[in-house]
């Protein structure tokens, strides 16, 4: 029913990838969760890197118990004090996480001088932006924390299930590390009424800051989708990584992260080699 | 296979520089010759600085304030054509005006919400002969400009360093008092480089963290260095 594509691509301005990704279907394939985070890489968040690998795997890790409880099962009245709980839980999973990593690792002698406050304060060096999604048959479940991208592309038209925050501009961003960064998270229940989305589009915001405008960006999703028409979803494995190079290259300079779920197209190969993540 | 890479025409990310500038009666002689020079003088380490980092577009403006508010380069200038058309002193110090002239160009649009934080840099060597509050809250309902790296550099003793506190707006960055034409160049190429090469950096930062802009802009240089004439 799904076919899954991730890639990420590493900015030649930074010294490792500090964004993560991860998916998970299940032998029943019968839904698909999806995550994407963009640790910050700033001086302060200097352990982005394991702070967005923390936070996609805490987010797959919530929505498959949510859907193996069908809590979200008819919910499309009734949803907000779910997402509050969700929202929250993640929060302080994420946290939890973050806490036994630094008594694991405690800041060595040279992160301690990097920063006064966050030698007071050391969750922020771990901080990160997190989206996702939760697919199945019946509904779809869009989450984000801060920046980056969700586009969702229906018979060539591309709209986007949780609208761009016009506050965050100028590389500012929300993340987990913040104390109250369970408000800041935003949710859309999406029942599937009639077809199925062509293709989900997850990205990290060094993806959109590659064009000039949001137009330029969300021909990727048309793009990508007449690609997997046309060519298959062996062509676009074998070169998303350049493409998704040459696109930081001469476009935001910064690390690039994507996740593309396409329906699957009758008589399309199955999956080959598709690895089922688990925790 | 680049030619079937997904999504339209590729753009590195604006970074708009805007000297704010005060050319007032009290500018004549000296320091407006001074002020010409630093500036001229700066654009080669300035493009040199972009030429380092591809993924922004670092464009140049500047406002003058004196006779008239006015556009001095009003067309958004690539950096690596830019050349320095000198400014000519007279009249007062509308620097409010100024503030309002700058809070016009940095709506959205005519900004886009992808560009890298903007760099405002005011120089000034006096004070403010309209109503500077005004034209300055008029400038910090603009989102730009609040994300902006703000910067003031003195002209002098004689300059209103409450005036330019406030237009910095950031009790870590301290106004950058010249004293001599040759102080005066390394404030402006500090400006022109050190602090354009920290705003183009893609690195995220926290919402809300900095009371001014989101950029770190490093070591200030030194103005404790008064070793040479005090001419101004």
């Amino acid at each position: 029913m799904w076919q899954i594509v991730a890639e990420s691509v590493q900015s030649a301005n930074h010294p490792l990838n500090q964004d993560a990704s991860k998916y998970f279907i299940p032998k029943d394939r019968d839904h698909v969760v999806i995550a994407v985070a963009d640790g910050h890489g700033s001086k302060k968040c200097f352990r982005s890197d394991i702070g967005s690998k923390f936070a996609v795997e805490v987010l797959i890790k919530n929505f498959r118990h949510y859907f193996s409880r069908k809590i979200f099962d008819n919910l499309l009245t009734g949803f907000s004090g779910t997402k509050e709980i969700m929202a929250k839980t993640i929060h302080r999973q994420w946290l939890e996480k973050v806490k036994i990593h630094l008594n694991s690792n405690p800041f060595t002698p040279e992160e301690e001088l990097i920063d006064a406050k966050v030698l007071k304060n050391q969750v922020i060096s771990y901080g990160t932006t997190l989206l996702g999604a939760l697919i199945t048959k019946d509904y779809i479940i869009y989450l984000q924390l801060g920046d980056g991208d969700i586009l969702v592309l229906n018979d060539n038209v591309v709209t986007r299930p949780i609208p761009k925050d016009e506050n965050l501009i100028a590389n500012e961003t929300y993340s987990l590390c913040d104390p109250q960064a369970e408000s800041y998270f935003k949710f859309c229940y999406q029942p599937i009424i009639g077809q199925f989305p062509d293709l989900i589009l997850l990205s990290t915001d060094g993806y959109s800051n590659s064009f000039p405008n949001d137009q330029e960006f969300q021909k990727t999703a048309l793009d990508y989708h007449n690609l997997y028409k046309e060519e298959g979803l062996d062509f676009i494995r074998k070169n998303i990584s350049g493409w998704l190079k040459d696109t930081t290259i001469n476009g935001s300079g910064d690390d690039l992260t994507t996740i593309l779920v396409f329906k699957e197209i009758q008589n399309e190969s199955t999956i080959k080699g598709e690895a089922n993540i688990t925790d | 296979m680049q030619t079937k890479r997904p999504g339209g025409v590729l753009s590195n990310r604006p970074l708009h520089f805007i000297w704010i500038l005060d050319v007032s009666g009290s500018m004549e002689g000296d320091k407006i010759q001074s002020l010409n020079y630093a500036i001229r003088n700066s654009i080669p380490a300035m493009k040199s600085v972009a030429d380092e980092n591809p993924n922004a577009e670092v464009l140049v403006r500047c406002i003058t304030f004196g006779n008239e508010v006015k556009w001095h380069i009003g067309t958004a200038v690539n950096v690596a054509d830019f050349e320095w058309q000198d400014v000519q002193a007279g009249g007062m110090t509308p620097m409010g005006k100024a503030m309002n002239l700058l809070a016009d160009q940095l709506k959205i649009p005519p900004m886009t919400d992808r560009a890298l934080p903007p760099v405002l840099v005011l120089i000034t060597d006096g004070q403010p002969t309209d109503d500077f509050n005004t034209g300055y809250q008029s400038l910090m309902q603009e989102s730009w400009a609040k994300k902006a790296v703000r910067l003031g550099i003195a002209m002098g003793e004689d300059a209103d360093s409450t005036v330019i506190e406030k237009f910095i707006g950031n009790k870590e960055i301290k106004p950058l008092v010249a004293h001599n034409s040759d102080q005066l160049v390394n404030f402006i190429k500090w400006a022109s480089t050190a602090v354009v090469k920290a705003a183009s950096s893609p690195a995220s930062q926290l919402e809300g963290e900095t009371t001014t802009g989101n950029v770190p802009v490093g070591s200030m240089p030194d103005v404790t260095d008064v070793s040479q004439n005090v001419v101004w």
